[in-house]
């Protein structure tokens, strides 16, 4: 199915996208109906020769992750890289139906087949939804204090008594890089709707039925900003907001939940977490080196480490240090002993 | 407010210039307190699995963290500023080592010219030359004076490079421009990457000068200042961004600050914001006082001398915020000095080639496997018939290159063009295409780039690694239209005003630019690809691209207070004993990474704190 272009679906599949709008349907019914056979061990047959995602336990067993004191994270406003990877079966924060359009979609821009891998062989859509998941997909660190902006037309900002919003002009705004309001989450909500209301309104249909060159069509009508619906943002921003999260859930690490078999990093010939090349590598000629996962990386010791026998610096201030207030004028004592 | 105990010196932030400091003043048996706001991170045991794309380059873990503290832009002064919410144009980082952690490690000695640059310009060319509106100033030192502190810390961290310039003797092979070296680099060049090869055979067939990139990152085993052997370079691909596994790349936490803490002179509180330099009545600093982020509680830290040693941004910041009695506008704003100057980098590819068939491998390494020339920069090219001063390095072959980003901003080939026609417009280029169109108002959720569909697997499929650009730095000069202040609306978390920057791009970079970009153009041109695409216009400035972080300026040295902050030893003017470090101090800015001027200017700080200072404290330092 994952090259049909029939429009017209079976009674099957109308009867699981109805469970899908009840959000009652499995994970493994999802990825049937993404069109992947699945075996009984969970593992998807892509025809991909020569790697193979390494089990949970593997991944256990190679204890990623840096070796701060248990219970740190250095640096807590950026997810850490996951232990392991999201189970595939679980939808974390879509909705089945909201996945299957988001699927649809990330279909048509990075298109692929079973033979020929693309978004939808990568499980590109569980990427999104496992980042959605976090803090409503504020992944990297996001100022997010009011005053925000609003955009206007021409010259002359318009004279508002909107609340305690700043004017910017509107071929400026994307100067200034993210303003909004909204949170990723929220912009997908806002655009899957907006695109499942134009299929429905162009085709009678979900753009989940429809044939790869209809749902080509749409995706080439976000991108000229013909799509309406869109009130808060263009409609070609919901295409740069996809196409984008298709390059990360493509070709950034499978404990992500995308790149599914590194299939990304073998359309590429990215070879992935290595731990080092040397000159005669770098100016060779030889093919890529088979990809690597991070988790597949090993444990190495160099050698001694720069903070062996000193004095670790304390975390907060020190106790220790502090000055004994019965012995030592505070700091307000001494200015007044200054001004005397 | 709890009080610590008093300490000669204490300084903020704990990255490179502060290391310096403490392993020069605890050799000379001083007690040292940092303050530093992030983590501790130390090379094998944190670094060890990061090679993490997504999380350290995409999600910039090892930043700032903007959910707290972030920086509001507005490109002139009649614009209203609106805060950078997510990273962009530059990064600065946080924790022990600072963004000298996660840096390129591209380290530059910068030009006799760019020291002395508005004599030199006003000599060869006269003063009309001088783009309107400027502010460009002579520093109070000269090439001369930092020499011997170049070569200190070339040898300290470890400098791997071909010096072109051994004594006045031009050396073949390293940059025939570069002001005299005392010493050649302490090691060899890394390994040239083979599109190096091609920019290089290019390049001196058009009788251009080109030489491999001086780097803080070493090219064999070197013993540095701590006594302690590094390893080579491993390029492992995850350098920019991440943190060095094997402590190749120089960072003050693999030489100098181990050193210092070894003494027990030395500490370092993590985690701990400082959001006031305190001062008194007769207009010295007393001491600091910061928020221990752990706990919320607030502390005051004594010290006879006070270092801002924290990010550029950081440290003009940090002036601003410490108004006091005696200080009404700021500490070193006495004279409404502080924040002029603001300067950055003109950062760019004018232009890449897709060399069909050929694998460049750019994904291993790191940034300092090209080459570049120089033959462009400074004022190494005759300006008398070009309408703008000042140039910028050309540069190509840089490895490290990650996967996510490179994949959305592949550029598209028109294949219907070969490299050598197609020249349908009559202006010189091919191919020619805009810089990458900024995505929408959704900003950096968004990557740049329009292609889809099976035209992109294709491409991608087919030309990943096969493609090699060109690319510039420029130089940026000040302007009167250019400046940071705090801004009037937005706060951080503590509810202190952000710093605004204004800034954007003047007549003389668009110039500028246009006219490099032809130089990289031709360039490539003979380098012979099979398709080419080109970009002529510099697009004014957004803060939503990553360019660099070479935010320089705002506290700059000069020879008076009434054009500067600080003194030649970045020693604040109206209060002696607060000393400022770093890009901060810089009156403009040239064509090169700063780094490596800013460690020799620790050097030389350190000296005449130790040797001058300290005879008198809490005076200026006379010349």
């Amino acid at each position: 199915m994952v090259n049909d272009t029939s429009n017209t679906p079976s009674s099957d599949e109308q009867n699981q996208r109805q469970d899908a709008r009840q959000n009652t349907m499995s994970r493994r019914r999802f990825l049937q109906s993404l069109g992947f056979m699945a075996t009984a061990g969970g593992a998807v047959a892509l025809g991909i020769t020569g790697f193979s995602t390494p089990t949970a336990d593997e991944v256990a067993a190679s204890a990623i992750g840096p070796s701060y004191p248990e219970g740190v994270n250095p640096y807590p406003y950026v997810p850490d890289t996951p232990t392991e990877a999201p189970d595939p079966d679980i939808l974390r924060v879509l909705t089945l139906q909201e996945a299957l359009v988001v699927d649809a979609l990330v279909a048509r821009i990075l298109p692929g087949t079973v033979d020929d891998p693309g978004a939808r062989e990568a499980n590109v859509v569980v990427y999104i939804d496992n980042m959605l998941a976090f803090n409503d997909g504020f992944v990297e660190a996001t100022y997010r204090s009011a005053p925000f902006a609003v955009t206007y037309e021409g010259d002359t900002p318009p004279s508002t008594d909107r609340f305690n919003a700043i004017p910017i002009a509107a071929d400026q705004i994307k100067r200034y890089g993210y303003q909004h309001m909204l949170s990723p989450l929220e912009v997908y909500r806002i655009g899957i709707t907006a695109v499942e209301n134009y299929a429905q309104s162009q085709y009678d249909a979900s753009v989940v039925d429809l044939s790869d060159e209809q749902q080509n069509e749409i995706v080439q009508s976000l991108l000229d900003n013909e799509v309406p619906g869109f009130t808060q943002f263009k409609p070609e921003a919901f295409f740069h907001v996809l196409r984008r999260h298709v390059s990360e859930g493509m070709f950034s690490d499978p404990v992500y939940g995308g790149n599914r078999d590194v299939v990304g990093w073998q359309l590429i010939g990215y070879p992935g977490a290595q731990r080092s090349y040397d000159g005669d590598e770098i100016r060779g000629d030889a093919p890529p080196r088979p990809p690597q996962t991070i988790a597949q990386m090993h444990h190495f010791h160099p050698g001694d480490n720069a903070n062996n026998a000193v004095v670790l610096p304390v975390s907060g201030s020190d106790e220790d240090n502090l000055v004994d207030p019965d012995e030592h004028p505070s700091q307000s004592d001494l200015e007044e002993k200054e001004n005397d | 407010m709890a009080t610590q105990k008093h300490v000669d010196v204490v300084t903020v932030g704990a990255g490179w210039t502060a290391g310096i400091l403490a392993q020069q003043f605890t050799a000379a048996n001083m007690d040292v307190i940092s303050i530093e706001a992030g983590p501790q991170r130390w090379a094998t045991e944190d670094f060890e699995h990061n090679h993490d794309s997504l999380r350290y380059t995409l999600r910039k873990a090892m930043m700032f963290d903007l959910n707290r503290e972030t920086w509001t832009w507005r490109p002139n002064p009649n614009k209203p500023s609106l805060p950078i919410r997510q990273f962009g144009s530059f990064h600065p980082g946080q924790g022990i080592g600072g963004a000298g952690i996660h840096w390129a490690a591209q380290t530059w000695r910068f030009y006799p010219s760019d020291f002395n640059y508005r004599t030199h310009h006003i000599e060869r060319y006269g003063e009309e030359k001088l783009p309107e509106g400027n502010m460009i100033q002579d520093w109070p030192l000269d090439y001369a004076d930092l020499e011997p502190y170049y070569t200190q810390s070339e040898y300290d961290i470890g400098i791997s490079g071909q010096v072109g310039n051994l004594g006045g003797t031009i050396i073949e092979g390293g940059n025939p421009f570069e002001g005299p070296h005392q010493r050649p680099y302490p090691l060899p060049p890394l390994v040239r990457s083979k599109a190096a090869d091609m920019f290089s055979a290019a390049s001196r067939e058009m009788g251009y000068h080109p030489f491999p990139q001086p780097a803080a990152i070493l090219s064999e085993a070197y013993r540095d200042i701590s006594g302690r052997e590094r390893s080579g370079c491993i390029y492992c691909g995850f350098c920019t961004r991440f943190g060095c596994e094997v402590d190749a790349k120089a960072s003050a936490n693999a030489s100098h600050i181990p050193l210092a803490l070894e003494t027990g002179r030395y500490h370092i509180r993590t985690n701990c914001k400082v959001i006031r330099v305190e001062s008194n009545k007769d207009g010295l600093a007393t001491g600091v006082t910061y928020i221990d982020q752990t706990t919320g509680e607030e502390h005051f830290q004594p010290a006879d001398i006070v270092i801002l040693s924290a990010y550029t941004l950081s440290n003009v910041r940090l002036l601003l915020l410490s108004s006091s009695d005696s200080h009404p506008n700021g500490l070193g704003n006495d004279q409404d000095r502080v924040g002029k100057n603001y300067t950055y980098q003109l950062i760019g590819g004018p232009v890449t080639g897709l060399f069909k068939g050929q694998r460049f491998n750019s994904y291993m390494g790191n940034s300092c496997l090209q080459d570049l020339i120089h033959d462009f920069n400074a004022d190494n090219f005759d300006h008398s018939d070009l309408d703008f001063i000042g140039g910028a390095s050309i540069s190509c072959g840089g490895g490290e290159k990650e996967p996510v980003t490179s994949t959305l901003n592949m550029p598209v080939f028109d294949m219907e063009k070969d490299g050598s026609a197609g020249d349908e417009d009559g202006d010189g280029n091919q191919g020619t295409r805009p810089r990458p169109p900024i995505a929408s108002e959704v900003g950096s959720l968004a990557g740049a780039g329009t292609q889809w569909g099976q035209a992109w697997k294709d491409n991608l499929r087919e030309n990943w690694d096969s493609v090699t650009g060109i690319g510039i730095q420029g130089e940026s000069l000040p302007y009167t239209d250019q400046f940071l202040d705090l801004d009037p609306t937005y706060t951080d978390n503590m509810g202190q005003p952000l710093l605004r920057l204004t800034y954007d791009f003047h007549d003389n970079d668009y110039k500028l630019y246009r006219y490099i970009a032809q130089r990289c153009k031709e360039i490539m041109d003979v380098m012979n690809p099979d398709h080419v695409v080109t970009t002529t216009e510099l697009s004014p400035y957004n803060v939503h691209s990553y360019q660099s972080t070479h935010c320089t300026g705002g506290a700059i040295m000069g020879d008076s207070p009434e054009n500067s902050v600080t003194n030649r030893y970045g020693q604040v003017w109206d209060t002696p004993n607060l000393f400022v470090t770093g890009a901060a101090l810089y009156p403009q800015n040239p064509g090169m990474n700063p780094t490596g001027t800013l460690l020799a200017l620790a050097y030389w700080q350190a000296d005449a704190i130790k040797n001058q200072y300290l005879r008198e404290p809490n005076h200026l330092i006379t010349y």
